[in-house]
């Protein structure tokens, strides 16, 4: 019969609180000072924490060795390992860079040439080129609201007519005949730009700039997509 | 030992100096290799040294004091352990006998009775024998590893309630276990 056979009814021989399980663990209550059911326990565990015996240390130089040249070897390659990483990220950041100028920069032009906006040379160059892929897009010597404007809405009508209007697809004869009508009294020498700014009009300006917008987003999407 | 002690040591092995090393292997290997022994004595040499190559590989990158070397080596070793079971077959079980245990005992002392003289390798196949894997491992990287509820928790990634309760029911299951199966040589006066 066993010990705990003869406490068997009421309690439980093997009732454990958490801070003799505590003591238990941490070795901090001896065999002998452990409660009755548990000093079996208490000695299993201080047998764990014993000091090594001579047979768990055999072979204890040759491990030393091996992991100490494991380590030099490590020390080796490290430094390799790190800037191969930090040329190819920095290469990384660069086609970025790259990316997002080509990004903001197309558009920009496109929408400056197709206003007329840009320097003689750029603007006959642009219209050259443009024209070769079938974008219209006015040369130097054109007023761009001379142009036979094409069936969308390139050239929005000012925001006193909006572009919502019914005759926003064709020309509209107030435009082609009062191009100045948007300077500002304020900045003459802003006239021209807010010429071919009836783009930029604050009426319009939104929904050219979601066009580009998107397109970019676009752009960068799938240039983020390529990069994972 | 001491934070600037460690702090010491700690450079020099980085930098591969072998006495460094040893003081390291010293210090852990005979815990690492009853820990493994505790959970899987087939695997246990095996995965101890891999556990040194793999932290001899992440050394340099190591930062922390002595009691989080400890429980970063113990991680690795568990990671390394839960690879080779991957690989490997699941070995079948055997129990431990009184007659095994008896293997066990030391010898050069016959006065004392049996636990007295448990050696630490009587102790682990007592812990493998009578405990499940999970209870085992929490008691024996508690043990070992001398590592805090929380710190077990992080390793085992278990919350440290349920780290507390797999430590509760091991240390009962091993008492019953114990007085149970071996009432005799246990040298527990009741």
């Amino acid at each position: 019969m066993s010990a705990r056979d003869g406490l068997r009814g009421d309690m439980d021989p093997f009732a454990l609180d958490a801070g003799t399980a505590e003591r238990l663990v941490t070795g901090a209550v001896d065999a002998a000072d452990a409660p009755p059911e548990y000093r079996a326990v208490a000695g299993t565990l201080q047998a764990l924490r014993r000091a090594p015996e001579r047979w768990e240390l055999a072979g204890g130089r040759a491990a030393v060795e091996q992991i100490a040249a494991a380590v030099a070897l490590e020390r080796q390659f490290r430094p390799v390992r790190r800037s191969r990483r930090s040329r190819r990220s920095s290469s990384r950041v660069a086609g970025l860079a790259a990316a997002a100028v080509v990004a903001c920069v197309l558009p920009l032009t496109g929408g400056l040439a197709s206003a007329g906006a840009l320097p003689e040379p750029a603007q006959n160059l642009a219209s050259a080129v443009l024209g070769e892929v079938g974008i219209s897009v006015p040369s130097s010597g054109q007023d761009p609201v001379d142009e036979v404007p094409p069936p969308t809405n390139s050239f929005p009508a000012p925001p006193s007519t909006t572009a919502s209007s019914p005759g926003a697809g064709g020309p509209s004869p107030d435009v082609a005949q009062n191009p100045p009508r948007f300077a500002s009294p304020t900045a003459p020498g802003y006239s021209e730009g807010d010429d071919h700014g009836t783009g930029p009009a604050p009426g319009n300006r939104p929904d050219k700039d979601r066009g580009d917008g998107k397109k970019q987003d676009d752009h960068h999407d799938g240039g983020e997509g390529n990069g994972r | 030992m001491a934070t600037t002690e460690f702090g010491d040591l700690l450079a020099a092995a980085q930098e591969g100096a072998q006495w460094a090393i040893a003081v390291l292997w010293r210090e852990l290997h005979p815990r690492l290799l009853r820990f493994l022994r505790g959970l899987d004595p087939k695997a246990a040499e095996d995965v101890e040294a891999d556990t040194w190559l793999v932290a001899a590989r992440d050394l340099a990158s190591f930062r922390g004091n002595s009691r989080q070397f400890r429980a970063w080596m113990f991680t690795i070793a568990r990671h390394r352990l839960i690879d080779w079971r991957r690989r490997e077959a699941r070995r079948p079980s055997v129990a431990l006998t009184p007659e095994v245990l008896g293997e066990y005992r030391a010898e050069d002392d016959p006065a004392v009775t049996a636990l007295d003289v448990l050696r630490a390798d009587a102790a682990v196949a007592l812990v493998r024998a009578c405990l499940p894997r999970d209870q085992a491992e929490v008691i024996l990287l508690r043990v070992l590893g001398g590592l805090d509820v929380a710190e077990v928790a992080a390793i085992v990634r278990k919350s440290p309630g349920n780290v507390r309760v797999l430590q509760h029911r091991g240390l009962r299951r091993l008492a019953e276990q114990i007085t149970d199966e071996t009432p005799e040589p246990r040298g527990v006066t009741q």
